[in-house]
């Protein structure tokens, strides 16, 4: 490439496109993606549940959540992952800056992130970790716990039945009346289900598994 | 193999004053927490991780982490003991 006829700008942002691509490949080349991952739990535990039947995961969060590692966790579980801001100016989630949006334009995206989310079985809202969380942070797991858990749940998954039980019902049939799903909707959440079942090595959809599946649904929310 | 952050051992204390922070189990945790924050929520957990959520006019669900869970029952606790105090 020749350097020379760039303007200054150009050269700028090739240098900041340079800074990300390698940022990203040396999360890539990270022998243990979970190293680089702090306190996002949650955001952990729905890669795994999305992992054991491949569904793919919304993340909906700010800037500097830590995408590109959890990201890279996903696709090493051969899962999907995508990443949507809040909002457009993405400060929307975050208490320590103030969200620069309209009302109107707030109300705009979050009808079109519906619209998105409808093609996700899990959708997880993930924030920036905080300092205290940073400073204190060891990691207590391995990204082979985390593999060895999805490749058994795998091999489980066929003895789980799709039915609920009878309590298990009641609650769906709040959850698809007050959430306003959609029977596609219903279906990812029944197969959510069954995967934390068999994660948990049972053979019945028990009403955790399906209230932690229902709050996978959360764009799902009636506007 | 259920996956957990590494619990907070005061607030353990907090929550169960006669429990042996070494040896408590996540279902020792859920039970009192459950107790704590009872009749507004419900708690469950899978994989280390709980859900909280209640139903009806308030609908939610929320997952959080055993930390939060016990941050969470404490601050009912002090609610209920705050709201004794103001009816006297």
């Amino acid at each position: 490439m020749n350097l020379t006829n760039k303007s200054t700008d150009q050269l700028t942002q090739l240098g900041i496109d340079i800074r990300e691509e390698l940022k990203v490949r040396a999360i890539a080349e990270c022998e243990d993606p979970l190293s680089l991952i702090v306190a996002q739990d949650a955001a952990i535990r729905a890669i795994t549940v999305a992992a054991v039947q491949h569904h793919p995961v919304l993340l909906y969060g700010g800037p500097d959540i830590g995408e590109n590692a959890l990201i890279n966790l996903a696709s090493r579980l051969e899962t999907h992952v995508s990443h949507s801001w809040p909002c457009p100016c993405g400060q929307a989630m975050n208490p320590f800056a103030a969200c620069s949006c309209s009302v109107q334009i707030l109300r705009s995206h979050a009808i079109e992130m519906r619209k998105i989310s409808r093609k996700y079985a899990i959708h997880i809202e993930v924030v920036r970790p905080t300092e205290r969380q940073l400073s204190s942070f060891k990691q207590w797991r391995t990204f082979g716990d985390i593999e060895k858990q999805v490749q058994s749940a795998r091999v489980y998954l066929p003895q789980v039945s799709p039915k609920i039980d009878s309590t298990g019902s009641i609650l769906m049939r709040q959850a698809y009346t007050e959430l306003g799903l959609g029977p596609e909707a219903r279906n990812n959440i029944i197969e959510v289900s069954r995967s934390i079942a068999a994660l948990d090595g049972t053979k019945n959809i028990a009403v955790p598994h399906l209230a932690e599946a229902i709050q996978y649904r959360r764009l799902d929310r009636k506007i | 193999m259920p996956f957990s952050e590494p619990w907070d051992k005061e607030m353990i204390k907090k929550l169960i004053p006669d429990a042996d922070p070494n040896t408590v189990t996540l279902k020792d945790i859920v039970d009192a927490a459950k107790e704590a924050i009872r009749p507004d929520y419900d708690v469950c957990t899978t994989g280390g991780l709980s859900v909280i959520w209640t139903m009806g006019t308030r609908f939610a669900f929320e997952q959080v982490g055993t930390n939060r869970l016990m941050e969470i029952a404490l601050q009912a606790i002090e609610n209920r003991k705050a709201a004794k105090c103001e009816q006297k």
